[in-house]
């Protein structure tokens, strides 16, 4: 009869200290297919099955003209979600661009759709100087846009980085509206900074988390 | 009052800079073109909500032919109205 041996740092032990887990830490797996301990962290795991979503930072606005990314990395897709955003100006447009290294963002070469579907009648946009995420936006307390924004192969330098956006958000008719966006920069370039900024005034408030995840 | 960028780098930092003297000064133009067209942009979004109710087309139909009652009418008078008063 065979016998397997586990080592016992493996055991959740009833009263033991418990304590969450950090980004760091790693921990040991028996391999039965060798009978070997195999060791890594969480992400490390995540990664093996085509990689997973990786939390990279949070920027809060809080009266700010802009909010930027400028760790965009090569060999991944990032996304970013907006939570709690309101502009401190009533139906301001809500757009945002990218950059290469400098950063030096880009202000032209964009094509893409926004479509604005709301609880009355529906709003759409086109634009080439930027990216449109909402063709006006409230700024009432309790009617905060929220969405996700992916962005594919953004730092890869021989592709073109394209983004879909899914969100919702008020207009200042306290319309609620649904917003389905795609866009894509025309020329081929590692875009390594994305920079968010309400066409006028500031932006009250708003929550970006970033993420990325491994694309090849 | 000064306006500034909020960025996040690639270590994750966040820092907080004030706009620069030509940042601020194209600003200032696109802040003023923005409550320039205010009033014009406001009214499309209230004249999208009568879209609901009454789209254009029923309304042209309603023009030649009458509406069907006296709630529709108002609906017509009150769409009308608003056109009127696009600033």
């Amino acid at each position: 009869m065979s016998t397997t041996k586990v080592q016992g740092d493996m055991i959740d032990v009833d009263g033991a200290t418990v304590a969450v887990v950090a980004a760091g830490d790693k921990f040991n797996f028996l391999d039965i297919s060798d009978s070997l301990v195999k060791e890594d962290t969480v992400q490390g795991i995540l990664d093996l099955g085509g990689g997973g979503w990786q939390f990279v930072s949070l920027v809060t606005a809080s009266d700010d003209a802009t909010v930027a990314f400028t760790g965009l990395e090569s060999g991944y897709d990032h996304l970013v979600t907006i939570s709690e955003y309101l502009p401190a100006t009533d139906n301001a447009e809500f757009d945002f661009v990218v950059g290469i290294t400098g950063p030096t963002y880009r202000t032209s070469l964009y094509i893409g759709v926004t479509s604005v579907q709301a609880t009355s009648g529906s709003d759409n946009g086109v634009s080439t100087d930027n990216m449109r995420i909402s063709t006006g936006q409230s700024n009432a307390a309790g009617e905060e846009l929220t969405g996700n924004l992916f962005i594919s192969g953004a730092a890869d330098a021989g592709t073109e980085t394209h983004m879909e956006y899914i969100g919702q958000g008020q207009s200042n008719a306290s319309l609620q509206c649904a917003t389905i966006a795609c866009f894509m920069y025309t020329t081929p370039e590692a875009h390594t900074a994305i920079k968010f900024a309400a066409n006028t005034g500031n932006m009250a408030t708003g929550e970006f988390r970033l993420y990325k995840r491994a694309n090849a | 009052m000064t306006r500034y960028h909020r960025t996040s780098d690639a270590g994750g930092a966040s820092t907080r800079t004030p706009f620069t003297a030509a940042e601020e000064a194209a600003r200032d133009i696109t802040d003023a073109e923005f409550t320039a067209a205010a009033p014009t942009k406001n009214w499309e979004a209230e004249m999208l909500v009568t879209d609901t109710d009454l789209p254009r087309y029923v309304e042209d139909i309603w023009d030649v032919h009458g509406s069907p009652n006296d709630r529709t009418q108002k609906l017509l008078d009150d769409k009308k109205a608003l056109r009127a008063a696009r600033p």
